[in-house]
C-alpha cells in the first residue's frame, strides 16, 4: 500500500489491517479444530467458544464478574497510585529521606507481591479488601520509584528558570515540578494499571475474591463439557486487559501531548 | 592580576553602579579532592542603562559568573551588589534569558501561558495580564504566536518568547547567557538589533554573556575579557561606537575593526 494523503483511509488501513489478522487467527483455530489436530477435551472449538461467549454476555454472572474484577483493580490502582505520587513526591524533594529511604524502597519492589498473597489471604479472606490490599501493594512501589525519579528529574535549566520567574511552594509544584515528572508518571501508571489487572485476576484465582478469575476457576472445576466457559472467560480477560492498556496510552498521548516522546503522535489542537 | 582598568572614565560617568562584582570567586565543590576552581577572581561594575558584554572562550566561566550575578549561585568569595544591596537571592528587578530556549521555555505551556507566569506570580489581573502579554510579544516583534506551543516555532521566535517572557517582570536588568549562540546567522543579526531596540526602548541595563567578540563589539558599550579558566578579568574595553548601530554599517566601519582586532589579540594571547 503506497503513502495516502487521505486522513481517513490513513486511520483505518491499519484497523482493517489488524481486523483482518483476527478473522485470520479466528479461521485457523476453527480448521485445527475441525481437522482434530487440537485435542477437543481440552481445546475448545472456535465455534463453540464463541457460541459460549454470546451466551456469556447475555448473562448476568459475567457483567457481575467483570464488574467486581474492575472494582477491585480500580479501587487499589486509585489508593496504590495516590499514595505512591504523595510518598514519591515528598521522599523527591527532600535529598536527604531520599537517600536514607531509597534502599528499602528498591528492595520492597523486588519482593513478588505474589509472596504476600498468602498473608493477605490470612488477614482479609476472600473478599474485595483483600483484592485491594494486593492490587494498591503491587502499584505502590514500583510506582513511587517513578515518581521519585521524575520529581528529581527536573532539568537544571528549567529549575533556574523557575527560580528566576519567582515560582514558589505550591505554584512551583503544580507548574514546574509535576509537569516535569509526569512522563515518568506516566510510564509508572501505564505499567501499573497492566500490573494491577493481573494481580487482581490472580488474586481472585488463587485467593477466591468474587470476579473474572473465580468465574474462570468455577468453569474449570465444572468439568471438560465447561470447556468453552474457561476459554470465553479468558478472552473476556484478554480483552479487558488490552483496554486498560490502550486506555492509558490514550491518556497518556492526551494528557502528554507536549512531550518530545508525543508530539509528532497526537494533534496537538493548537 | 587585571592590567589597568582603561574603563574608569565610562563607569563613573552615569554615578551610582547597578550592579557592583568585586574579587567575586567560585569554585565547585569547594573543600572535596573534585575542587574545581572556575572563578578566580572578578571585578567589574555595571553603570544604569549601560550594555556590557563578557566576552570569554568556552568553559571560561561566563556560565558561572552570570549564574552568581543574578544570585542562583552563592559565589565561594567576594561579593556582588545589585542596586546597592548584596545579593541574597534572585532581585525582583532583574531577569534573566538563558542560552537553551528550548529548555528554559516550559513545553507545557502555550507561548501566551509561558509569558503569564511571571505575571501570575506577581498577582496582576487577567484583563491587565491579557494586555501585558500582547505588549511584550509586539515588543519583541511576534505577531500572532500566542496560541502556539514554544517548540512549533523556530530557533529564533523561541529566544524571542523567552526574551518577552524576561520583559513581562519589567526588569531594571537583564542578564543573557549567550542568547544568540544556537540560532542561525540571519536570526542572530535581527536578535541582536532586536535587543539593542529593547533596550532603547524599555531603558534597562543589559549584562550579555558571549563567546563571540563581534557580537560583543556590536552590542556593548563596554565588554570585559575573561582569561580562560579559572578566569580574572584580562581587561574591560570601551566600546565608544556611535549609535544607533547598524549591522552593515557599524561592523564595517574603521572603529568596529580595529577593536575587534584588539580583542582578538587579548584573546589569542590569554592561555
Ligand atoms: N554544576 C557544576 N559543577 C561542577 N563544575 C561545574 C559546574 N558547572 C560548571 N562547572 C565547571 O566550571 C567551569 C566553567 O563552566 P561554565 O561556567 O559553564 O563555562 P562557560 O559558560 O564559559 O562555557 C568548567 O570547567 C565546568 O566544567
Ligand atoms: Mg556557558
Amino acid at each position: 500500500m503506497g503513502p495516502s494523503s487521505d486522513g481517513v483511509e490513513r486511520r483505518w488501513s491499519p484497523i482493517a489491517a489488524r481486523l483482518l489478522v483476527v478473522a485470520a487467527v479466528l479461521a485457523g483455530w476453527e480448521y485445527l479444530s475441525a481437522s482434530g489436530s487440537l485435542d477437543a477435551s481440552s481445546f475448545p472449538s472456535m465455534t463453540d467458544t464463541m457460541a459460549e461467549l454470546a451466551r456469556q454476555l447475555l448473562s448476568a454472572d459475567l457483567w457481575t464478574a467483570l464488574w467486581n474484577t474492575v472494582r477491585g483493580w480500580a479501587t487499589g490502582l486509585a489508593i496504590g497510585g495516590s499514595l505512591a505520587v504523595l510518598v514519591g513526591t515528598l521522599l523527591g524533594l527532600n535529598r536527604f529521606a531520599y537517600l536514607s529511604v531509597i534502599p528499602v524502597v528498591e528492595f520492597l519492589k523486588t519482593v513478588p507481591v505474589i509472596a504476600i498473597l498468602p498473608l493477605a489471604i490470612v488477614v482479609w479472606g476472600a473478599t474485595l479488601q483483600m483484592k485491594v490490599f494486593l492490587v494498591a501493594f503491587g502499584v505502590f512501589w514500583p510506582l513511587t520509584i517513578q515518581v521519585i525519579y521524575g520529581v528529581r528529574a527536573v532539568d537544571p535549566v528549567v529549575r533556574d528558570t523557575a527560580v528566576v520567574l519567582r515560582l514558589r511552594g505550591v505554584r512551583r509544584f503544580v507548574g514546574v515540578t509535576l509537569p516535569s515528572a509526569a512522563p515518568f508518571i506516566a510510564t509508572g501508571l501505564r505499567v501499573a494499571a497492566a500490573v494491577g489487572l493481573i494481580l487482581t485476576i490472580i488474586a481472585e484465582l488463587i485467593g477466591g475474591a468474587k470476579g473474572l478469575g473465580l468465574s474462570i476457576l468455577t468453569s474449570v472445576n465444572a468439568g471438560p463439557q465447561r470447556l468453552p466457559a474457561t476459554y470465553a472467560l479468558i478472552l473476556v480477560t484478554g480483552v479487558a486487559g488490552v483496554v486498560v492498556t490502550s486506555a492509558f496510552a490514550r491518556l497518556e498521548r492526551r494528557v502528554l501531548h507536549w512531550h518530545e516522546s508525543q508530539r509528532n503522535l497526537a494533534p496537538t489542537g493548537a | 592580576m587585571a592590567r589597568p582598568d582603561p574603563s574608569v572614565a565610562a563607569s563613573e560617568r552615569a554615578g551610582d553602579p547597578v550592579l557592583s562584582v568585586r574579587t567575586l570567586a567560585k569554585a565547585y565543590d569547594a573543600g572535596t579532592s573534585r575542587e574545581n576552581l572556575a572563578i578566580a577572581e572578578v571585578s567589574f561594575d555595571v553603570a544604569k542603562g549601560e550594555f556590557v558584554c563578557v566576552v570569554g572562550p568556552s568553559g571560561a566561566g561566563k556560565t558561572t559568573l552570570l549564574r552568581c550575578l543574578s544570585g542562583l549561585l552563592v559565589p565561594t568569595s567576594g561579593e556582588v551588589r545589585f542596586e546597592g544591596t548584596p545579593l541574597r537571592a534572585v532581585p525582583d528587578r532583574l531577569s534573566v534569558v538563558f542560552q537553551d530556549y528550548s529548555r528554559s521555555l516550559f513545553p507545557w505551556l502555550t507561548v501566551n501561558r509561558n509569558v503569564a507566569v511571571p505575571l501570575r506570580v506577581a498577582g496582576v489581573g487577567k484583563q491587565q495580564r491579557e494586555a501585558r502579554i500582547q505588549e511584550v510579544l509586539h515588543a519583541v516583534r511576534l505577531g500572532d504566536v500566542g496560541r502556539s506551543y514554544p517548540w512549533q516555532l523556530s530557533g529564533g521566535m523561541q529566544q524571542r518568547v523567552a526574551i518577552a517572557r524576561a520583559l513581562a517582570q519589567q526588569p531594571d536588568m537583564l542578564l543573557m547567557d549567550e542568547p544568540f549562540a544556537s540560532v542561525d546567522a540571519q536570526t542572530r543579526f535581527d536578535l541582536e538589533d532586536l535587543i539593542l531596540e529593547v533596550r532603547r526602548e524599555l531603558d534597562i541595563t543589559v549584562v550579555l554573556v558571549t563567546h563571540d567578540i563581534d557580537e560583543a563589539v556590536y552590542l556593548a558599550d563596554r565588554i570585559v575579557v575573561l582569561t580562560g579558566a579559572p578566569s580574572r578579568v584580562q581587561e574591560i574595553v570601551d566600546v565608544p561606537l556611535e549609535r544607533p548601530r547598524t549591522q552593515l554599517g557599524t561592523r564595517s566601519s574603521e572603529a568596529f575593526g580595529r577593536l575587534r582586532r584588539h580583542l582578538m589579540e587579548l584573546v589569542t594571547t590569554s592561555s
